[in-house]
Parts: structure tokens; C-alpha cells; sequence
């Protein structure tokens, strides 16, 4: 008789990392319309720079919080960077443009993990307070994945408020809808882009410094998340936060059920999904019919 | 009509310069034997390429430096195949393009298997480092093939010979391998030759992986759960990953101890390196694999181990020791036929006793070496200088390993 807690508890884990990989991602479409394959080379870096700053040293979990922290804020830097001297470019283009012109920074940022990093597999540390487990009840829950599930909490709710009830997201849903009218009504697009840009590459750092205590890190970490956090934009609903987050809980207990029951069919499991989603609502789980990339918390 | 005179004598030149021009720049020439190295150079498994390479020049610098082979200076061209077959397959294009014929290295069994047609069609020698699939010298033999590693079939059925000797109060072996026809395949050959030298030893849970996935934490529940509490005394695991896939399945087994509920823990296919980049999170592993430096006490590996550890810093290890042996294989096959043609050094191969720092070791008529296969311990020690330590190391003997 297999216990059913034990993959309920691994798909949410499994599912909040996903979703904290792939928010960023829903994030910058969503507003600026661009279909960022270099978002797994930010979130490469993110892995490294939590590498790099943590010294490969296991750290209290304070310590490496804040790190991770400190990688994303990184990331974002260099998103900025790479926003104003490239992507500025992209966003006139038709979508084939840009994802061609990302495809090839991903390339890019490939080479500059092997030329900074080295050749060699690296490996960070987990905090070893995020070794044990909670126990509630019958149910035992890694407390790594416990931490996951408050940052991912903290992602939803802390997007949710900057679009929906700030002024500030006003202007992004503005822009996100119509960005000349958003300019004739003297918004800063290129301001606002530049701050939600950013915002969408900091969440893929901080999701690369949070998966580089689980795996090792090398140069292709950039391609190895990449394509589930395209499936999961894509049956969340691009340019939905809350779509992203369904879907990527999806597919995170989707697998681990499969696992667990079905072992043969887990492999399958993104494309199973992928192709049930996409039958019965194209436009994805809280996408809109119709043009897409509207904004949307 | 002096115009047209001047273009047919342009195009004879010309045509009779594409003609030789393999014989004058890469092919082998009369000083030189270009031996081409096909391997994997960049990407997730750039260390296995560059440190096969490693071990190649340094053969490659010894013998020209004691005056080269037959008179001739040796010289590695150096290609990329990323590995993926289709680039394997233009690589070897290249090479013949430019007349070398001479090949070795191959990161996997299917950059070897995709090479091995195109290579006898155009009569080229491929040496493969890395391909171990027993395939290449049973079912798909060639005999322009030779392989210098053990094959998958010789390192399973040494594991079962290690298992058997040595863990013989562990009576159930539980498995944790990739997801293709060699993990399967590999996993049966192994509970099943240890169930012929120990008829009461069952075989466990396994769990298979995707080659690719990172996140491994389902497949890590779905082995500890089938486990019985007593299984840290009575339980043994088959770990048949490499590289990342180990990485992750140490790092996310941590926090249910998962290697902690096993009495061994044999690593078929793993290596040193994979202990140095996880350092003290390393758990005690049996490596079962081609070789350690400290596991052969030959004049020849003193020799390489301590030439390596002064040009590259560091012991050599298995990919290392692939380069440099093949090498030397083909050097006594140069020797030995005073000739370069392809057909002579098949024949020179499997008449030559080839040195390598693992002894003398022959090829048999299937073109594998008869060979020991190494098994060594390495696990994590914070307090040591690369926060891991290999205590102890054995080699199974050849007669032992099943070809």
C-alpha cells in the first residue's frame, strides 16, 4: 500500500521551485512581450554567484539566506545591464526576433560560467538547519522544502500586491496593455521595463541560489530548468503569476505521483500535461483568449 | 587563345594542389603522426575531454621527447564533439578530410557507435576511451574498434565479484541507476551475476532516473520509503549514476539519510572527481571503475602519476589514465608494424603486449583488453585537505572479470 503523503509532500516542494524558477519568466513576458531564453543563464548565474559569495562553505541558514538574497540582487544587476544594452533593442521586434537573440545570450552566458567558473563541477553546500525535517503528524516535510514554501508564498502574495494594489503597478498593467498609450499618458515605459525586468532576472537568480544546495552546479545548469519553465509559462498562462503557480504544482505533483505509482509514465509527465492543457484550454490555466501577454497577477 | 592556355594550366595547378594538399598539411606525413583526439571538450562533461587530453599530451610530450616512434613525432589534433553523435560523426569527417586516420578518445558509447560506420567505411582506427556499451565489440563489432576502458559488462560483473567478497552479509541489493537500455541492462547483469556467486542474495528496489533531471527528490522518497528498518545492516545499493546525476541524488538523499540506510553503497561507472566536488557531503562510496592512481604499484603509473601531478597539479584520474594509455597502445603498435596503415596497426594491436601504468595488458580477438578492473573507496572528511579521503582500493583480477 503506498503512503500518498510522501509524494503529496515531494510534487509541493518539487512545485514551489519550479514556480520560483519560472516566475520571473511569466514575469518579463508578461510586460515587455519577450520570450527570454537567457532567463536559465541568469539563473545559472544566480546558482554560481551563491556559490562564489558562500565560498562552497555550508553556512548557518541565516547566512545563506541572505546570500541567495544577495546572488538575486546580483542578477538583477546584470539583468539591468543586459536590458539596457540589449533587450532595449529586441522589444520593436516580432517575438521570433527576440527569442532568437536571447537564445543566443543563453549561449553566451554558457561560456562565461565555463570561462569564470571553470570546466570542473562545483558544489554548494546545504545549511545544515535545513537538513531535518517537520513532523506534523504522520506527515514529515524536509525543512528546506518548509523554506520554499514561505518563499514562494512570499513571490505570489508580495507580486500580487506590487501589480494589483500599488501605483506603481498601475503603470506596469498600463504598460503591459498598452504601452504607447502608457507613454502618451507620460508613463515611463522604458523606466518601467527597466524595474520589472530587473525584478523578473532577480527571481531567476534567487531561484538559481536557491536550487545550488540540491544539484551541482556546471555551465549547463542555464538549459536544464529551462525548458519546464517554458512548459509551465505556457500552461499557466503567459504573463500570469497565478497561473504559473497552479501550473508549476501541477506538474511538481504530477511527477511525484507518477513516480510513486507509475514509474514507466514519469518521464512523460511534462508532456503529458503539456498536451492535456493545451487540448482543452489553449490559452493556458488563467491565460486570456485572444492576444496574449497581458499582465497579470 | 594565350588567355584560355593560361586557364587550363591555372586549373591543372590548382587541381593538383587540392590533390596533394592533404599530403602536405594534416595527413601523415612523413615526420609526423597526427593522431586525432575526438572528445568532449565543452559543455557539462568538458572535465572527461580535458583531462582525457591531459593524459594524452603527456604521452604524446614523453615519447617525443625519448626521440618519438619509428622516427616520427606524434601530435594530437584536437577536436570537439560536445557529446553528441552528430557532431562526433563531422569530427571524424574532418579528421579524415584532412588525412588522419588515426582516431581515439569518444566521450560515450553513442558517439562511438555513431563514428564506428563512418570510420570502417573510410579506414580509419577509432580508439574509444569512454565507450564502454559491450555492444562495440560483440554485437556491433568492428575490427577497426579497439577499446581501452573495461566494458559495461566487465564493470558490472567485477561489482558483483566485489559485492560477493566482500559485503557477503548484505542480503539484498536495491538499485538507483539511469533511465536507458544500458542502465536496465546493466542492473540485470549484475543482480544477476551475483545471484550465480551468491544464490541467496535477492534483489531490491530499483529506481530508475531520466539521464536529465535535476530534481530528484521523488525518486530519492520513492527508494527510502521501500526500505525496512533494518536495511543500514542487511541492504546494499547499486549506484549506477555519474557526474550530475550523483550530485543531485547525494545532495537530496541527504536530508532522509538515505546513504546512511545502506550497509555499502558500489558506484559502477563513478569517479574521484565526483567525490572532490561534493567533498564532505560525500557518503562512503565504492568506486568501481578503470582506474586509480594509487592502485598499481607498476614503474610505468609511478612514472605517470608523478609526470602528471607535475604538469597538471593534480593525480591523474581514469579519463586521465584512458588518454595516456591509449597512447602508449598506440605507440607499440607503431612500433611494432613500422607503418602508419590502418590495417597494419590492427594487426600490430592485437599481436603487441601494450604498457600501460595498469601492466602489460593484451588485446583479445574481440578488441578488448583483458584487463583489471578498480575498485576504490572514497567518502567526506571535513577535516581533510580536499574534504574527502579514498582509504582503500583493490583490483579485481582479469580472469575474474567477465568479458
Amino acid at each position: 500500500m503506498h503512503n500518498l503523503s510522501l509524494p503529496l509532500v515531494d510534487g509541493l516542494g518539487q512545485g514551489v521551485l519550479l514556480f520560483l524558477i519560472a516566475s520571473g519568466l511569466t514575469l518579463v513576458y508578461g510586460v515587455m512581450r519577450v520570450l527570454n531564453f537567457s532567463h536559465g543563464g541568469f539563473f545559472m548565474l544566480g546558482a554560481y554567484f551563491t556559490y562564489s559569495l558562500a565560498r562552497g562553505q555550508a553556512l548557518p541558514a541565516p547566512a545563506l539566506v541572505a546570500i541567495v538574497v544577495a546572488a538575486g540582487l546580483l542578477t538583477a544587476l546584470v539583468g539591468a545591464l543586459t536590458e539596457r544594452g540589449l533587450f532595449r533593442r529586441l522589444y520593436p521586434l516580432p517575438e521570433i526576433s527576440s527569442l532568437l537573440g536571447t537564445f543566443a545570450l543563453l549561449l553566451v552566458f554558457e561560456g562565461l560560467g565555463r570561462l569564470v567558473w571553470g570546466i570542473a563541477p562545483l558544489s554548494q553546500p546545504q545549511s545544515p538547519a535545513f537538513l531535518g525535517r517537520l513532523h506534523l503528524g504522520s506527515v514529515s516535510i524536509p525543512a528546506y522544502d518548509v523554506f520554499l514554501y514561505a518563499v514562494g508564498a512570499a513571490v505570489v502574495f508580495g507580486l500580487e500586491w506590487l501589480v494589483e494594489k500599488t501605483e506603481f503597478g498601475r503603470m506596469v498593467r498600463a504598460t503591459a496593455a498598452d504601452r504607447q498609450m502608457a507613454a502618451l499618458l507620460g508613463i515611463d515605459v522604458e523606466r518601467v521595463f527597466l524595474a520589472m525586468f530587473s525584478l523578473g532576472i532577480f527571481l531567476a537568480g534567487l531561484g538559481g541560489g536557491l536550487v545550488s544546495p540540491l544539484v551541482g552546479l556546471t555551465p549547463d545548469l542555464a538549459v536544464s530548468f529551462i525548458i519546464q519553465a517554458f512548459a509551465i509559462v505556457i500552461v499557466g498562462g503567459l504573463g500570469s503569476i497565478r497561473g504559473t503557480l497552479i501550473a508549476a504544482l501541477f506538474f511538481g505533483l504530477l511527477n511525484a505521483y507518477l513516480v510513486a505509482l507509475r514509474p514507466g509514465l514519469a518521464d512523460f509527465s511534462l508532456y503529458i500535461g503539456m498536451g492535456v492543457f493545451l487540448l482543452l484550454r489553449p490559452q493556458g490555466i488563467m491565460g486570456r483568449a485572444g492576444p496574449a501577454g497581458e499582465l497579470n497577477a | 587563345m594565350i588567355a584560355r592556355r593560361m586557364l587550363i594550366v591555372l586549373s591543372a595547378i590548382f587541381t593538383f594542389s587540392v590533390s596533394i594538399a592533404p599530403a602536405l598539411s594534416g595527413a601523415q606525413g612523413a615526420a609526423t603522426v597526427k593522431i586525432g583526439l575526438i572528445d568532449t571538450i565543452s559543455g557539462a562533461f568538458a572535465e572527461v575531454g580535458t583531462d582525457t587530453q591531459h593524459g594524452a599530451q603527456l604521452a604524446v610530450d614523453e615519447i617525443n621527447a625519448a626521440g618519438g616512434v619509428d622516427g616520427r613525432r606524434l601530435e594530437l589534433v584536437v577536436k570537439d564533439e560536445q557529446l553528441n553523435p552528430t557532431a562526433t560523426v563531422q569530427a571524424l569527417r574532418e579528421l579524415q578530410s584532412a588525412g588522419v586516420t588515426i582516431t581515439m578518445g569518444y566521450a560515450s558509447s553513442a558517439d562511438c557507435l555513431a563514428a564506428l560506420p563512418v570510420a570502417a567505411q573510410n579506414d580509419m582506427l577509432v580508439m574509444g576511451s569512454n565507450c564502454i556499451a559491450t555492444a562495440l565489440t560483440t554485437t556491433k563489432f568492428d575490427k577497426h574498434f579497439f577499446r581501452i576502458a573495461p566494458s559495461d559488462e566487465m564493470l558490472t560483473s567485477a561489482a558483483a565479484q566485489f559485492a560477493h567478497e566482500r559485503f557477503a552479509s548484505i542480503t539484498t541489493w536495491d538499485a538507483y541507476a539511469p533511465d536507458y537500455v544500458t542502465g536496465h541492462d546493466d542492473w540485470n547483469f549484475f543482480s544477476e551475476k551475483l545471484r550465480h556467486l551468491s544464490p541467496d542474495v535477492k534483489a531490491g528496489k530499483a529506481v530508475f532516473v531520466p539521464l536529465a533531471a535535476q530534481d530528484v527528490r521523488s525518486y530519492v522518497t520513492a527508494l527510502s520509503s521501500s526500505l525496512p528498518g533494518d536495511s543500514a545492516k542487511t541492504h546494499g545499493l547499486y549506484l549506477a549514476t555519474f557526474g550530475g546525476a550523483t550530485a543531485a541524488v547525494v545532495k537530496q538523499g541527504k536530508p532522509e539519510n538515505l546513504f546512511g540506510k545502506f550497509a555499502a553503497t558500489i558506484n559502477v561507472g563513478g569517479s574521484e572527481p565526483t567525490a572532490a566536488q561534493l567533498g564532505a557531503d560525500f557518503p562512503d562510496v565504492w568506486f568501481v571503475y578503470d582506474y586509480y592512481h594509487r592502485a598499481y604499484a607498476t614503474a610505468l603509473n609511478r612514472r605517470f602519476v608523478a609526470a602528471y601531478q607535475k604538469a597538471y597539479g593534480d593525480a591523474p584520474n581514469s579519463w586521465s589514465y584512458e588518454g595516456y594509455a591509449t597512447i602508449y597502445a598506440l605507440r607499440a603498435a607503431i612500433d611494432r608494424a613500422k607503418s602508419v596503415s590502418v590495417d597494419k596497426l590492427i594487426t600490430a594491436l592485437e599481436q603487441t603486449p601494450i604498457p600501460t601504468p595498469k601492466g602489460i595488458l593484451r588485446y583479445g580477438p574481440d578488441h578488448e583488453l583483458a584487463q583489471p578492473v578498480t575498485v576504490f573507496e572514497c567518502k567526506g572528511d571535513a577535516s581533510a585537505p580536499k574534504h574527502y579521503t579514498c582509504p582503500s582500493w583493490t583490483a579485481i583480477p582479469a580472469d575474474k572479470v567477465a568479458k
